[in-house]
């Protein structure tokens, strides 16, 4: 299972959800890039034989053959990248400490305000469910008449960095028939005050991209 | 968050100065738009990283560009430098459009060596300098027409 989306924002139980492994990334989640976590079932990894040779994951040595490590040092082969490890494991003791909980319902509440006030611009296409509940952190928009990559040079300019563009996903940018999409992400250290500077600054897009035919 | 008033004046005069009113009329009223029926040269240009395509036709007839089209699909930018593009190639000999493209691309990338008075309304697109990532976009259209006068000049000799 990809968790690299979802368990930075919420609470995940690996073992309560049964799955046989999950993935997940550090720079998704206040930790270095480079580094994640790949979750399995011991009797799994147990079963499984090592992918990479190296040091670590040997036991013992002969010029007859060789006999692997345990788990999880079997699949640990060679100079690990450590300090960014140390880093990831400081990350996830900050986000700990927070406590997931509280990490989805500041996203939510951020979402739920930046979504109302986003609304209430005439001329921006919102995508995705209305009900905060049913979204992650994220707000996919576009305005209909400017290009993503014109609204991400502006809001760039005031400070306000986003995404625009197919987001690894051009079949559903088809399918929705656009070019892209911009979108803007809350996580923990973005602020109702942000989300407002974010609106003023979709203010400023269409302040240039004025569009007299309508 | 505290920003810097002169820095936050200097990235609004950038904005400005990327976003000048002519790119935006060309985005919104683009001129010589569409297809020619039978073009001497067609060529298409992509860029791949944001998407933008062009098409450009030109009708040529001794060696001189008689009509010009192009379409496609992106951003301000891209769209707007191929409209003006068509304006300004229009009417002119081959070689007279090679050495537009290279003043244009000298201008681009800031060699020097173009003079902007010489350029006109297309000098409204220097300001796209500041933007490094951007600058693609304004030159796609031009990158398309120096392979059509390529195709065009090779077929000739």
């Amino acid at each position: 299972m990809d968790g690299a989306q979802a368990v930075p924002h919420v609470a995940v139980d690996a073992q309560a959800i049964d799955c046989d492994f999950l993935a997940f990334s550090a720079h998704k989640m206040l930790g270095p890039t480079g580094v994640g976590v790949l979750y399995a079932r011991r009797e799994l990894l147990e079963e499984m034989e090592p992918f990479l040779s190296g040091g670590h994951m040997i036991r013992e040595v002969r010029l007859e053959g060789a006999s692997w490590n345990e788990v999880p040092w079997k699949f640990e082969a060679g100079t690990d990248n450590i300090g960014d490890v140390i880093a990831f494991g400081a990350a996830l003791d900050y986000l700990t400490e927070l406590g997931m909980g509280n990490v989805r319902a500041h996203e939510i509440e951020v979402t739920e305000y930046a979504l109302r006030r986003m609304r209430q611009l005439e001329d921006v296409l919102m995508y995705g469910p209305l009900d905060v509940e049913q979204r992650a952190g994220v707000i996919s928009f576009n305005f209909a008449d400017i290009h993503p990559h014109d609204v991400g040079t502006v809001l760039d300019h005031e400070g306000v960095a986003i995404r625009a563009g197919h987001h690894c996903n051009m079949p559903l940018m088809r399918r929705y028939g656009v070019a892209g999409t911009c979108r803007a992400s809350f996580y923990v250290y973005n602020t109702i005050d942000e989300a407002d500077i974010l609106v003023e600054a979709l203010k400023k897009v269409r302040a240039i991209f004025k569009n007299d035919r309508r | 968050m505290t920003v810097d008033k002169e820095e936050f004046a200097r990235q609004e005069a950038e904005l400005d100065e990327l976003y000048r009113e002519i790119i935006i009329d060309h985005y919104r009223s683009p001129r010589n738009r569409g297809k020619l029926p039978s073009p001497t040269v067609s060529r298409e240009g992509f860029n791949p990283l944001c998407g933008d395509e062009i098409t450009l036709d030109l009708s040529v007839a001794d060696g001189v560009i008689v009509d010009v089209r192009y379409d496609g699909q992106g951003c301000s930018i891209s769209q707007s430098s191929a409209s003006m593009l068509t304006d300004a190639v229009k009417g002119k000999e081959l070689e007279e459009a090679r050495s537009l493209f290279r003043r244009f691309q000298a201008m681009m990338v800031g060699s020097g060596v173009a003079d902007p008075e010489e350029l006109g309304d297309l000098e409204a697109l220097s300001g796209v300098r500041k933007f490094p990532v951007r600058v693609k976009c304004a030159t796609l259209a031009w990158h398309t027409l120096d392979e059509a006068l390529e195709s065009l000049l090779q077929g000739k000799s």
